[in-house]
This record gives C-alpha cells, sequence and structure tokens, in this order.
C-alpha cells in the first residue's frame, strides 16, 4: 500500500510539478508552455580601448543546447552608482539606431551603443543597456551565438549584473479580451515569469571611477575586483590569484609609505602578470578588469 | 412670542409668529406662490374664503405646518407634514474611483432636514442619475443602467430626526454622478428635493500630448479623449516612442490609453466589437494600460523594415504574422514592444489582439 502511495506521489510531482509555475488563479494561461529556465548562458566580453581613450566592450552571449528558448534580448547594468564620477560621453561612437535618453544620462555610467544586424538597442529607465531581436527570425537559438552588442565607454571595466531574457510568448498569458483578467494578478505572474527564466549574471561593462580619487582606496578596490575575478571564475589558477596577491600587497605597502614610484614598478609587473596568463589562467574578463583598472591607478599617482 | 420667521410650504410663503407654542401661533400671513404679494392674513382657526385658503392644524401638534390647503385659480396644493423638508445634502468625499480600480469607491450621502421630523415621521427616497458626456463619455446608450448604486433607495425619519444617511458605492463608470434625494408628502408626492454631485474618477490623469515621435491614434467620436494616463505611464509611454523611433524611424501609433477620468473604457457601438457601457477591455481603466497599434509610420523612404512581421502567437505557439498594407507604413514586431516596454517602467505585454503594454501603478 505505501509503495503505490509512493509511486502515485511521484507521478503527481512529475506531471504537476508546483514548484514551477507561478501559483495564480488566472483562468487561460498556460505555464506548461513555458520555457525552462535559460542555464549555461555564456557570456563573454572582449575589452579593448580606442583611439581617443574610451573603451570598446564586444559581447558575445550563447545560448547553450541544454535550453529549449530563445534568447531575445540582454540587458546589462550600467548605473553609475553614488560616489562615481560622471564620465564624459561626448566623441562616444553610436549607432544612429540606439536610443540613450538625456534624462538618464547623470544617473548611468555614459556609453555609446551598437547593435548586430536586426538587433535593437537603448538604455531603459532600468538603467540597463540592452539590446533586442527586432523580430522572430533573429532570435538566439539553442546552440547558437551572437555578438556585436557593443558599449563604448570612458568607464573602466567594473563588474557588472547582466540579465538575459528567453522569448516568453504573449500566448502563454489569458488574451484579455477573452478573459475576465485580473490585471494586477497577471503582471505578477508575469513578472514572476519574467523574473525565474531570465539568465542572471554578472560580466565586466562600463563603470565610473570614484568621483574622489584615493590611491590606496583604489588599491584596495582593485584586489576585491581580483577576489571577485577569482570567485566568479575568471581566474582558474590558485597560484596566479596568490602571485597577484603578492604583487597588489606589495604595492599596497609602497603607496602607504609614500613610494609611488616603486608602487608603480609593482603595479606595472602586475600588468605583465596579467597580460602573460590572459586565455591561460585569465578570462577577457579578468585581463580587462585588472589590467585597465592597474593602467588606471599607475596614471593617477603622483610621482 | 419666540420670534418671527419666513417659511416656505411648497409654493407658499408665510409669515409665522413662530416658533413658540400653539397659542402664539395665531396670525398666519399667506403669501402668493410667486411672492407678490398677501394673499390673505387670518386666524389659523378661520376658514378665509376668497381664493380660498384654509389653515388649520390638529390638537396639540406645535406644528404650523399641519394640513394647509391652498387653492388659486381652482388649483389645489396640498401639503401634509410639510417639516419634511430636505435643506442639506452632503456626500463624502465627494471624489471616488471607479469599481475596478484600486482606492475607496463608497460615499456617505447625509441627508439634512430644514427641522427635526415630526411625530408622524418623515419618508424620503434617493437616487443616483448620471451627468450625461462626462468622463470622456460622449455618448448615450443607457448610462443610467451603469451608475453607482445605493445600499436602499428609501429612507425614513422618526419623529425628532434631522438627517438620514445612504451609501453610495461607484460603478464602473467613470464620470460625474447626480445624487437626488426626495421628500414625500402624506400622499407619497414629491415635497421638496435636492441634488448634489460625486466625481468618479482615477485621480491625477495626464494627456499624453502629441510629439514627434509618436502618432496618437484610435480617437472615436464616442470617446475622443482615450490618452490619459499616470504620470509614470505618460512619461513611459514617451520612452517607448522615442526609443523606437530612434531604433527604427518609425513613429508608433499609441492608440487606447484610458479615458480622461479612467473607469470602463467601453468601445461600442455595433457593429464595433460591443455595445456602449460593456467593456471589451478589462484593462484601460486606471491610466497604466496603453495599446499600439501594429503598424507604425514610417520616416524613412523606402523603409528597409519589413511590412510583415510576428505580432503574436497562436495557441500553438506558432507566430502570428501581420501585414500592413498602408503606405508607408511598416509593421510593429511583438519582441521589440515587449522588451521597450520592460526597459521604460517596466511593463508587461498582455496577449490582445493590439500591441498591449500595461505599466505599473
Amino acid at each position: 500500500m505505501k509503495k503505490y502511495l509512493l509511486i502515485t506521489l511521484l507521478i503527481v510531482q512529475v506531471q504537476f510539478p508546483s514548484f514551477v509555475f507561478a501559483q495564480t488563479q488566472l483562468p487561460g494561461y498556460h505555464p506548461e508552455r513555458l520555457p525552462n529556465p535559460l542555464e549555461d548562458i555564456g557570456v563573454k566580453v572582449r575589452v579593448s580601448q580606442g583611439s581617443d581613450g574610451y573603451f570598446i566592450y564586444n559581447y558575445e552571449i550563447y545560448n547553450s543546447p541544454v535550453n529549449n528558448g530563445r534568447i531575445v534580448s540582454f540587458d546589462i547594468d550600467i548605473q553609475r552608482g553614488d560616489g562615481k564620477a560622471y564620465v564624459r560621453g561626448d566623441g562616444l561612437p553610436r549607432a544612429q539606431r540606439c536610443h540613450i535618453p538625456i534624462n538618464l544620462m547623470p544617473s548611468i555610467t555614459q556609453v555609446g551603443m551598437d547593435s548586430p544586424p536586426n538587433w535593437n538597442c537603448s538604455v531603459g529607465t532600468d538603467l540597463m543597456a540592452g539590446w533586442g531581436a527586432h523580430d522572430y527570425p533573429y532570435h538566439i537559438l539553442s546552440g547558437q551565438s551572437l555578438s556585436g552588442m557593443i558599449l563604448t565607454s570612458y568607464g573602466l571595466p567594473g563588474i557588472r549584473d547582466i540579465k538575459v531574457y528567453p522569448l516568453i510568448k504573449g500566448s502563454i498569458y489569458p488574451n484579455i479580451a477573452k478573459y475576465d483578467v485580473d490585471m494586477d494578478e497577471l503582471r505578477r505572474v508575469q513578472l514572476q515569469d519574467r523574473d525565474r527564466l531570465s539568465f542572471k549574471s554578472k560580466t565586466v561593462g562600463p563603470t565610473s571611477p570614484p568621483s574622489v580619487f584615493d590611491p590606496i582606496s583604489f588599491l584596495d578596490y582593485l584586489i576585491g575586483l581580483k577576489h571577485q575575478a577569482a570567485s566568479l571564475g575568471w581566474i582558474d589558477n590558485s597560484g596566479i590569484v596568490n602571485s597577484l596577491d603578492v604583487k597588489l600587497d606589495n604595492a599596497k605597502k609602497k603607496l602607504s609609505q609614500g613610494d609611488n614610484s616603486t608602487a608603480k614598478n609593482i603595479l606595472n609587473a602586475f600588468i605583465n602578470d596579467v597580460k602573460a596568463q590572459v586565455g591561460k589562467h585569465l578570462t577577457s574578463e579578468a585581463y580587462a578588469l585588472l589590467k585597465y583598472n592597474a593602467m588606471y591607478l599607475i596614471a593617477n599617482l603622483t610621482k | 412670542m419666540a420670534g418671527c420667521e419666513t417659511r416656505r410650504l411648497g409654493d407658499i410663503y408665510y409669515y409665522s409668529a413662530w416658533p413658540g407654542s400653539v397659542s402664539e401661533c395665531r396670525t398666519l400671513t399667506v403669501h402668493r406662490p410667486d411672492g407678490s404679494g398677501i394673499v390673505a392674513a387670518y386666524d389659523c382657526f378661520v376658514l378665509f374664503v376668497g381664493f380660498f385658503a384654509r389653515c388649520s392644524w390638529i390638537g396639540d401638534n406645535p406644528s404650523l405646518e399641519t394640513v394647509i390647503n391652498y387653492s388659486l385659480s381652482l388649483s389645489t396644493y396640498s401639503f401634509s407634514q410639510p417639516s419634511c423638508r430636505v435643506s442639506g445634502l452632503t456626500v463624502s468625499p465627494s471624489s471616488v474611483v471607479p469599481q475596478g480600480t484600486a482606492g475607496n469607491n463608497t460615499v456617505n450621502v447625509v441627508i439634512t432636514l430644514t427641522s427635526p421630523a415630526p411625530a408622524s415621521g418623515c419618508k424620503g427616497r434617493v437616487r443616483v442619475e448620471p451627468v450625461e458626456f462626462s468622463g470622456g463619455h460622449n455618448h448615450d446608450g443607457n448610462r443610467k443602467d451603469h451608475t453607482g448604486s445605493l445600499d436602499h433607495t428609501v429612507f425614513t425619519l422618526s419623529s425628532g430626526e434631522s438627517t438620514a444617511s445612504v451609501t453610495y458605492t461607484s460603478g464602473e463608470v467613470g464620470g460625474q454622478e447626480k445624487i437626488i434625494v426626495e421628500m414625500l408628502d402624506g400622499n407619497g408626492n414629491v415635497s421638496s428635493t435636492k441634488q448634489t454631485t460625486v466625481d468618479v474618477k482615477v485621480e491625477g490623469l495626464q494627456p499624453l500630448g502629441a510629439f514627434v515621435s509618436y502618432q496618437l491614434t484610435g480617437s472615436r467620436e464616442a470617446h475622443p479623449t482615450n490618452h490619459y494616463g499616470t504620470a509614470s505611464t505618460v512619461t513611459n509611454i514617451g520612452g517607448v516612442a522615442d526609443d523606437y523611433y530612434i531604433e527604427a524611424g518609425e513613429l508608433l501609433g499609441i492608440n487606447d490609453m484610458s479615458l480622461v477620468w479612467g473607469g470602463l473604457f467601453d468601445i461600442g457601438p455595433p457593429p464595433a466589437s460591443n455595445v456602449f457601457w460593456y467593456a471589451p477591455h478589462t484593462s484601460h481603466r486606471k491610466g497604466t494600460s496603453m495599446d499600439i497599434d501594429l503598424c507604425a509610420l514610417s520616416t524613412i523612404p523606402n523603409d528597409p523594415n519589413p511590412q510583415t512581421c510576428v505580432v503574436a502567437y497562436d495557441e500553438n505557439d506558432a507566430p502570428i504574422y501581420h501585414t500592413c498594407t498602408t503606405n508607408n507604413y511598416v509593421c510593429v514586431p511583438a519582441d521589440e514592444i515587449v522588451r521597450l516596454c520592460r526597459k521604460n517602467g517596466n511593463a508587461i505585454m498582455a496577449n490582445e489582439l493590439t500591441h498591449h503594454c500595461e505599466f505599473p501603478q
């Protein structure tokens, strides 16, 4: 008897995995048609420096074959944040089709934008730069990748939140002309689905430097970036992590002693180490983070 | 003698030594209904047969107005229980939200009599009538059947009572509604009446003004002002349209939002999708909804964007394509509107024949 009960419970659990769907009484809602939550999305960024000194962030999105959903859009946080400088935005290349509202500019790290063909781009009131497929044929299917989501900015490489969204078809939700829908409930359910199915992670993106530059504080920030890069898997060798730690700690000692010249030399050696390890034990994200922030620190140290 | 005052009983004005005891009230001056002069001055126990005016009262009832019959040119004016006259009608609050939107939608209606009810009590009735064409509804069609409601439509006041209250609950329709109170005489005829209004509205809705990045569409004779929204919704719609205009060089057609006072946004009349005063939309009531036309006006000569695109998905998840056939109009893909509505105010897109973005309150 117990055996049958257990089997019955298992069947119920398999057929109606209650944890998967939003608990709602919405009529005409078809959660069984939702795609699976996006997993193992690859977000790669290559950061280079333009001739005018601005950074070029080129993102590539990869939709893993484990997903049954199409990727329709990608957002990255570019909020300026408290205590951060207002970096200049003039002269940044921007595709005509990318809209960055003027009223949002004080709240963001200034960027230019470009997009792959048939994708659009804009910065929204969510203070995230985003790209989206213009129409159905241009979604990123599972197993496919797409690059060309580009930000340009004088903002330094920093660690930023990203969100990748799957296609959620409107037909999953009740037709509001057909059903007497509680719009607040519909909103709650859709937002819950949207959040649950999206892929959230971190990558490298433009970040405003602190509005007041303090060498030791900035070096602490650089040390923090290195720790985060290691924990995010962007540095995959503990020996390299230790080696970089030693250099940054030594640079901090010298800065504390007022020996900026020696600190600079140590930071240059740090950069050389980073360069030597890119593609080996450092990803392009870790490389951009550590190299360009160390260069910024060196450039702002007095002799 | 406690003093003198001028009183009105229906169409008759009279001067009376009142208030006071019965014995003190021996003199009554009856004026013509139009106030043009005195008809008769007489002791209330005396019948004056000229214009045939008669005044009497019963026993010790201190009310002067117990029974007065006044006849002029063969017309008979009969007033009984004339003290049951309404002097005040207040509504609190005077503005409520339409049913189906968030907020208070009940009103306390207080009826006050000129003087406390006599021993025989007072009776009255109350009703709701719409102010036609208010709230953005420039049409009729049995609007009276879709007003707010009252918890009771007949009320009584016992001896000595001077106020009665009724609760009004708004209906789905935004607009002004009249609360009308009628006091009844002993014969059930209306002896006095008073009315006031209640505003049924979503406060703070603002018009979406014209702008270069979009067109305002969907205005019809029945609902000429169909582009009202909350302040944040209006701002966010501008953001969506600006983004799209810059991305595609096309002007979105911003269709129905909400009416000027919110509430039910009916469409009607036949042969449109429905009749007046019924909702094809379950939304569009509180200033947070926006419909976008499936085709946008292009500003680009030979616009490379397609006239055919995916505007929705059917129940089998297959894309539904739409083709724009009007010159210079190109198709607006659903998935891009989903993205732009998300990025401009965290809106969701509802499943509807048009593109419908629903913004937060």
